[in-house]
């Protein structure tokens, strides 16, 4: 059981995160630029699903995120809709410079409650923002999408790297938060189904999760 | 003192295991610097670090593309492969070519020439003569097929992109005007969302026909077959929590349900156009307001105009077909009027086909700008130009595919290789008709297919990788994807994918399926020649020999048909993807399949056919004749391949840390890398796993040989069994493999149906 014990190794904080909007905005050099501190301006498309196990370190616990990028083409989803699964917390990017990508994000959205539990923390995320002088999605289109949707949001630019980090870190810290009041009503509540508290998926038991995967199947996951 | 015979055992036997693992290693290192690591000569000396590997390749691309000395070791040699032409230009070796590329390859001076061959461009038994013909009649198609799209993009052919891309920076003024119609048309989704919150079935069916009705007569195909997997459509519903009305998603979910096409495997597909913007119109104000400027305005008149229009009337495609030129800005009515004019496209190219494709247009340029840019190659943007050409021809003709993330990666090899655009345009096509399956609006559905073989192949040959991977719960092998969808181009070199490629074809090769493949040519691609060589053929003479040919793969078992080689039942391919009733295409269709026309396409003739079916029979390698049962093809084999290969490597390092997050991982290793070792592939990158890809292809072509035995010895026992129990003594092993193979088949046949409860309950 992951989080309901004080004396939990913090290896058993493992938050899973995905990074999702359309193409080319940028997911995959955020979380580049994140995990490795790299950019490549000539980095290809995603193709299928990939992921990068980042450590942090919130309120001095050890924390590892998992974050999972995507490809961002519509038909891609179909599979990858199964990475959503788990996710505790999100990015929803789109490119400050292109409003169409701006214009998905309701879609994005709508994908991710779809696949995904309700309560995953969102933050909505205009990447890019080095390119001031093409702009077209202003800040304060972002900022008030955000605030009607209840998203954190920020802008940010994998470039430059500004606020890559803290982009990250506030969805992990949000998450961090949400599971500490948790656990600590929990234990009040003498422990009842620890599942209850994150669905039974935000925290990655490996032991748990072992036994849930082996009734899938093949590709079923 | 006595020692312990146990411990000496015990420790002679890590030693043993680290001395494998030592080996393991050389034979990588071994591998690189000898057998086939000439390449070092070009420029690439010892070990490079991972990073640096973009820079190298730069610099040594070119040099190693075009020297055919560095190879050594068996492959198929300019001096062969001569040879095999009698004098009329018939190829008449060819199994001892197959035979010389499955070892090594192709010496890269004639590997364009050669992949004609391999991807049936041209069959074995075409004179010169015929396919010089060919040639020119494929070229004059491609550059009348250049000129239609140059009419809706002026930019197609001119070497320059459709959109200005710099080197991060992406200028989407321009396009967003193209998309004005895309948008607007989108609009009216989000119109009809907010107008009518309620989640009932009404609301849902009105999407329905809006969305097919924007999309004019190019996606009634894609409803259609959507529409007939209907069965799980409440499940996109069924989804929905409690919470999630907060967020209006039933507007989304009741829009997207009605073309949801659940796969077996139960994932939704989404419309690729209708942005459904859940914030309605309060963002779209935002915008408009915000936003001053030319496109903005045009914007919000385009939305008003076609909101009011979808309010008021019931949309019929008629009607919006009507509407939606007036609110379009003149320059591209003329261009949609000269297309629809223009006398080789064939039905009725619609506003909603056009705008179709400037948006995908978009969407390649977007990725072909990011594609092999550290080839050097495509420092030069004409090139570029080129491979965004091919590209949005393609999407053209073939609108139900359009396009694909991954196709860039597939189509780019070819844009290297040939010098004439047509020639690469027709070789990536006869690529992309064996891989339709896999770039499919419904999700890559063949991929998925692929996947599900590959878990059956290891279940069938090797017991413990299948089991570890079963302990670790990684049955979705979804680290596999990449590899089967872009065939190995993003894990290996350039230079090693290609050959990769040609050594799979090469072990695939069978002109038979070469007819499968005519039949899955797309209309705007059939060429007539010159009568004088139609009349080899002779229509009946084809139809009978085609049916004649069982349907074999309709039964192909815990096979898929997601290469789409062997999709042939009947005439037309099942799994063959085929726009036969796509909009602009329309007219045509279902006269394809009574010309003979056709199979003029790749030059094949009946008298060709006979002579190969013999050929392949008495002189066919082992390799040949298994894909011939309705087996797959070679890539899912491959992968199973390094898989094994690397049994061990796997096993332990999947196996250290705590389970679930070991199988990630893994998968996370397979996709980490930034690739470009020459001639090895590596599973994870910095314990790194290599092997080459000679031997990658030897063990898969054996696999496959073995899977297939297995296969009927399972096929065979049950069969044997359900006639006469006692006829023959079967073993317990089998017994036991084929009671799995049974499972494993009721539990595929079931899967869509648990995947879908496991989505509902979220876990």
């Amino acid at each position: 059981m992951a989080f309901h014990s004080e004396d939990d190794k913090s290896e058993d904080y493992l938050f899973k995160i995905v990074l999702i909007g359309d193409s080319a905005v940028g997911k995959s050099n955020l979380l580049a630029r994140f995990a490795r501190d790299e950019f490549y301006p000539n980095s290809k498309s995603t193709i299928g699903v990939e992921f990068q196990t980042q450590k942090m370190d919130i309120n001095g616990k050890e924390i590892k995120a998992q974050i999972w990028d995507t490809a961002g083409q519509e038909r891609f989803r179909a599979v990858t809709s199964a990475y959503y699964r788990g996710a505790v917390g999100a990015l929803l990017v789109y490119d400050i410079s292109r409003q169409q990508t701006f214009q998905s994000i309701g879609r994005w959205l709508n994908e991710l409650h779809t696949h995904s539990d309700m309560n995953v923390v969102t933050i909505l995320v205009g990447n890019k923002s080095d390119l001031k002088g093409i702009r077209e999605v202003p800040t304060s289109e972002g900022k008030a999408l955000a605030e009607a949707q209840g998203l954190f949001f920020m802008e940010t630019s994998a470039l430059d790297s500004s606020n890559v980090a803290a982009a990250f870190e506030t969805v992990v810290k949000e998450i961090y938060n949400i599971l500490s009041r948790k656990v600590m009503s929990s234990q009040e509540l003498n422990k009842q189904d620890p599942a209850s508290l994150s669905n039974g998926k935000k925290v990655v038991i490996p032991s748990e999760e072992q036994g849930e995967s082996k009734k899938g199947g093949c590709c079923s996951t | 003192m006595t020692i312990d015979p146990l411990q000496v055992l015990l420790s002679s036997l890590s030693l043993c295991i680290k001395r494998m693992r030592l080996s393991k290693k050389c034979i990588g290192v071994v591998m690189c610097s000898g057998g086939e690591g000439k390449q070092w000569s070009c420029g690439k000396a010892g070990v490079v670090s991972l990073q640096k590997v973009g820079s190298l390749v730069r610099d040594l691309s070119e040099p190693c593309l075009s020297q055919s000395h560095i190879q050594i070791g068996k492959m198929l040699k300019p001096e062969k492969w001569q040879a095999s032409f009698d004098s009329e230009g018939r190829v008449s070796g060819f199994q001892k070519a197959l035979k010389l590329i499955i070892l090594g390859g192709i010496d890269p001076s004639i590997r364009a020439e050669v992949w004609e061959f391999l991807l049936g461009c041209y069959s074995l038994s075409s004179t010169s003569e015929h396919r010089n013909q060919l040639r020119a009649a494929r070229r004059k198609r491609y550059n009348d097929l250049l000129k239609q799209c140059q009419t809706m993009h002026s930019s197609v052919g001119t070497g320059s992109l459709a959109y200005v891309v710099g080197s991060k920076v992406m200028d989407m003024r321009k396009s967003y005007r193209d998309e004005a119609v895309k948008v607007a048309t989108t609009d009216e989704n989000r119109e009809e969302a907010s107008v009518d919150d309620n989640n009932d079935n009404a609301n849902a069916e009105s999407h329905h026909s809006d969305w097919s009705s924007n999309n004019g007569g190019a996606d009634t195909s894609h409803v259609h077959r959507r529409g007939s997997s209907s069965e799980s459509v409440d499940l996109a519903s069924g989804r929905e929590s409690p919470e999630s009305v907060v967020y209006n998603t039933s507007s989304f979910v009741s829009a997207s349900s009605p073309y949801g096409f659940p796969s077996p495997d139960g994932y939704f597909d989404f419309p690729s156009l209708p942005v459904t913007d859940l914030f309605g119109r309060n963002s779209l104000d935002q915008i408009e307001v915000s936003t001053p400027d030319k496109d903005a305005s045009l914007h919000r008149e385009l939305r008003t105009a076609n909101a009011d229009l979808v309010r008021e009337q019931q949309r019929s495609t008629s009607e919006i077909e009507e509407v939606r030129p007036d609110s379009v800005d003149g320059l591209r009515i003329s261009d949609v009027a000269s297309v629809k004019e223009s006398p080789s496209r064939v039905g009725n190219v619609t506003e909603e086909g056009v705008s179709e494709w400037l948006w995908t247009l978009h969407r390649i340029v977007v990725d072909v700008v990011r594609t092999d840019g550290h080839l050097e190659f495509y420092e030069d943007p004409g090139n570029l130009g080129r491979m965004s050409d091919i590209l949005a021809v393609y999407a053209w003709v073939d609108p139900a595919t359009g396009y694909c993330q991954g196709m860039s990666d597939l189509v780019s090899p070819f844009v290297v290789l040939f010098e004439d655009n047509a020639d690469a345009f027709w070789c990536f096509e006869m690529l992309i008709r064996r891989t339709r399956a896999n770039f499919q609006m419904e999700g890559p559905t063949g991929v998925m297919d692929q996947l599900q073989s590959l878990w059956h192949i290891l279940q069938l040959t090797d017991k413990d990788i299948f089991s570890h991977l079963t302990r670790i719960g990684a049955e979705s092998l979804h680290f596999a994807f990449r590899m089967l969808l872009v065939l190995f181009r993003r894990e290996l070199s350039f230079n090693e994918a290609l050959r990769m490629w040609e050594m799979m074809w090469a072990a695939d090769y069978d002109e038979s399926v070469a007819e499968t493949l005519e039949n899955d040519c797309l209309e705007p691609l059939v060429i007539q020649l010159p009568s004088k060589s139609k009349a080899e053929v002779s229509e009946e003479t084809i139809y009978d020999s085609i049916k004649r040919e069982p349907p074999a793969t309709s039964k192909s078992g815990p096979i898929s048909k997601s290469s789409g080689l062997l999709s042939m039942s009947g005439l037309l391919p099942k799994s063959g993807p085929l726009p036969k009733t796509t909009g602009p295409l329309s007219e045509e269709s279902g006269m394809k399949s009574s010309s003979s026309s056709a199979y003029h396409f790749c030059g094949l003739t009946r008298s060709l056919w006979s002579r190969n079916d013999r050929t392949t029979t008495t002189h066919a390698p082992c390799v040949v004749s298994s894909i011939r049962k309705g087996d797959d093809a070679l890539p899912v084999f491959c992968v199973a391949a390094i898989l094994i290969m690397n049994r061990h490597k796997i096993m332990k390092e999947t196996r250290s840390i705590d389970d679930m997050i070991q199988v990630r991982k893994f998968i996370s290793s397979v996709d980490e890398m930034h690739t470009d070792s020459e001639d090895m592939l590596q599973i994870f990158n910095d314990k790194v796993l290599v092997f080459s890809v000679r031997r990658c292809i030897r063990t898969a072509i054996k696999l496959r040989r073995r899977y297939v035995y297995k296969s009927q010895v399972i096929k065979t026992k049950s069969h044997t069994q359900s006639q006469n129990q006692d006829q023959v003594q079967i073993q317990h092993q089998t017994h036991m493999e084929s009671k799995k193979l049974e499972e494993t088949q009721s539990q595929r046949q079931t899967q869509s149906l648990h995947h879908t409860s496991a989505t509902q309950n979220g876990d």
